[in-house]
């Protein structure tokens, strides 16, 4: 054995011991079967439901360049998974043809303002033993790395689309955002430092580029915690003015909450917040209460719109289970997901909380929950269930004043990230 | 890349255990401190080396009537172990990465000590750079086989075997362990 692997087994030597037994592994083994057991029942019956309907239909949906209804405008890019490790990421434009680009294991990515790239968290181990920031047409061809000088988990793209932003990990632990430029992955400047073991995700660049909206844990979490709460905050690009724009007793998520009538699948942190397309206020939903209410129990949700320098933060509807926050690119509505009381469904406002429209009914049997808004305003992309299991979501489409409501994928899964890119109009 | 976990094909040219297990007992006992343990390093947490274990472990359980006849079974339970591991790691690339922060709370680390030096390299790498090294240094496997179990080429896995060494000299040169 060489010297790191005696090291190694001396130091591993300090690890208390587990605490499970043979007990433990007979109940695990248990309930893998009965998973087993549950998934071969539903492959059994989507069999059952493909063979009604004709093989020769049921094959064709499996191909990859199956027309499905197009988008009213621009190309959808969307990351889904059925279940298995993998997922890809996929594109459906004007002609309304699925394209599955590039695998893809993690679902965060942002379209470039001109529509045209993706930027992408990209960990092929072969290419990378570390987490890169990737770049693709949005046909799927140039696929390239950006070897930063510190590891970056990237975020978003810069207005003028010659920056982006990202997470950054020196010496592997993550030590807040980082700008860089898009050309060559140079340039880098380090623009937040979140004290404690905290983390901070950036939500979108300000319109005018100037500063850039971002998520910091609410409390110590020492890395992933889809439980974790946050709080919203703004910064200058040059890392001054940082700013928390969330009123004291407020939090935002968890984001994979247990709150009643949410999906299966959480509602993602990063539609939670946005600025208003002048670049003065932003619009963010929170919960009133301490993070630790937020966490483990139910409390009221609300909408806020507050002024990008932190003052005046205000509700604009009443307090219900509001999710998320999305202010339209011509600023005339912010479209949320409210969750309450059984199912959520997708609602618009105007920014002075009056017009509020309820987008989707659950009362149609279909959960409906984050929205995001086509280039143009004139329409909303979401994510539609008809019951409560993780993989049978589907991507629905519909004009703002609600009519038109389209599903536009034709495969039941769990529809992770999607965004909507002008490119194609 | 396939999945290994449920392979039915022995796994013959892993490191021989010192004694062949009679019953999945002796091998739950025979293996449950280190395989839990070698997780420990590998994922950086507590909760998940214990998951992974079990469901490893449990796999192993599941199939024993053909694993027991194997020539090693400690090695397919390793195997097993590698590969809930990938499958979760990229669940949770997808699930945890989905609320941004990357990367498991690392309480396993928590009570590292100055004197540690070699857990204190490999918690500077990724979960999955940590593998390949115990994987060869401490549970004897060739960068072949590990690079088998996770899944990449046997260049990545030296290269990484590498690093890690590469490391370790640098940090005793400047800490003076």
């Amino acid at each position: 054995m060489s010297e790191l692997g005696a090291l190694l087994e001396r130091d591993m030597g300090s690890i208390r011991a587990p605490e499970f037994g043979l007990v433990d592994v007979h109940r695990r083994s248990e309930r893998l079967q009965r998973n087993r057991r549950v998934r071969a029942a539903a492959v059994a019956l989507a069999i059952a439901a493909v063979s009604g309907v004709g093989l020769v239909k049921a094959f064709g949906h499996i191909q990859r360049h199956v027309p499905v209804v197009p988008p009213p405008t621009g190309t959808i890019v969307f990351t889904r998974s059925v279940g298995g490790p993998f997922t890809h990421f996929y594109t459906v434009g004007p002609d309304g043809v699925v394209r599955r680009l590039i695998p893809q294991r993690f679902d965060g990515f942002s379209i470039s303002p001109d529509g045209s790239h993706v930027l992408y968290p990209d960990d092929d181990f072969d290419r990378t033993p570390e987490i890169l920031p990737g770049i693709v047409d949005l046909d799927g061809s140039d696929r390239r790395l950006l070897r930063t000088s510190v590891p970056m988990f990237p975020f978003v793209w810069s207005p003028d689309g010659s920056r982006f932003a990202g997470l950054g990990f020196p010496g592997g632990e993550s030590d807040g955002l980082y700008t860089a430029r898009v050309s060559d992955g140079g340039g880098l400047v380090h623009v937040t430092s979140p004290p404690g073991r905290r983390n901070d995700n950036a939500i979108a660049y300000s319109p005018d580029g100037s500063k850039i909206l971002f998520l910091r844990s609410a409390k110590d979490v020492g890395g992933a915690n889809g439980r974790a709460t946050k709080d919203i905050y703004v910064v200058n690009t040059d890392g001054s003015g940082v700013v928390k724009l969330d009123p004291p007793d407020t939090v935002l998520g968890p984001f994979d909450s247990g709150v009643a009538g949410t999906p299966p699948d959480p509602v993602l942190d990063r539609r939670a917040a946005s600025w208003s397309p002048d670049g003065t206020r932003v619009a963010f939903a929170a919960a009133l209460a301490t993070p630790g209410q937020a966490r483990h129990g139910e409390v009221p949700r609300g909408l806020f719109v507050v002024n990008a320098e932190g003052s005046g933060a205000h509700q604009i509807v009443p307090s219900a289970q509001i999710l998320d926050a999305q202010w339209s690119p011509d600023g005339e509505w912010i479209a949320f997901t409210e969750a309450n009381p059984d199912r959520p469904d997708i609602f618009i406002v105007h920014p002075d909380g009056t017009g509020l429209r309820e987008l989707t009914s659950s009362s149609s049997g279909f959960a409906s929950w984050g929205p995001i808004w086509s280039p143009d305003s004139s329409a909303l992309l979401f994510v539609r269930n008809p019951g409560s299991e993780q993989f049978d979501s589907e991507l629905w489409f519909a004009n703002v004043d609600g009519s038109d409501l389209t599903q536009l994928t034709d495969t039941p899964a769990e529809y992770l990230s999607y965004g909507w890119s002008p490119k194609g109009s | 890349m396939g999945e290994l976990a449920g392979s039915e094909a022995p796994w013959n040219d892993a490191p021989a255990m010192a004694e062949q297990p009679a019953s999945f007992e002796d091998l739950f006992h025979a293996e449950r401190d280190r395989l839990f343990r070698v997780l420990c390093v590998v994922t950086g947490s507590r909760q998940e080396a214990e998951d992974i274990s079990q469901d490893a472990f449990a796999r192993v359980w599941e199939r024993w009537t053909s694993v027991s006849r194997m020539e090693n079974p400690a090695g397919y339970l390793h195997r097993t172990a590698m590969n809930v591991f990938r499958s979760r790691y990229r669940r949770a690339l997808l699930a945890a990465r989905r609320t941004f922060a990357v990367g498991v709370e690392e309480d396993a680390y928590e009570a590292v000590d100055d004197r540690q030096v070699a857990l204190q390299v490999l918690r500077s790498m990724a979960p999955r750079q940590r593998a390949a090294i115990v994987l060869t240094e401490v549970l004897g496997y060739s960068s072949e086989e590990a690079a088998t179990m996770l899944g990449v080429r046997p260049a990545t896995v030296r290269a990484l075997h590498f690093q890690a060494r590469s490391t370790l000299k640098a940090f005793k040169e400047t800490t003076d362990v």
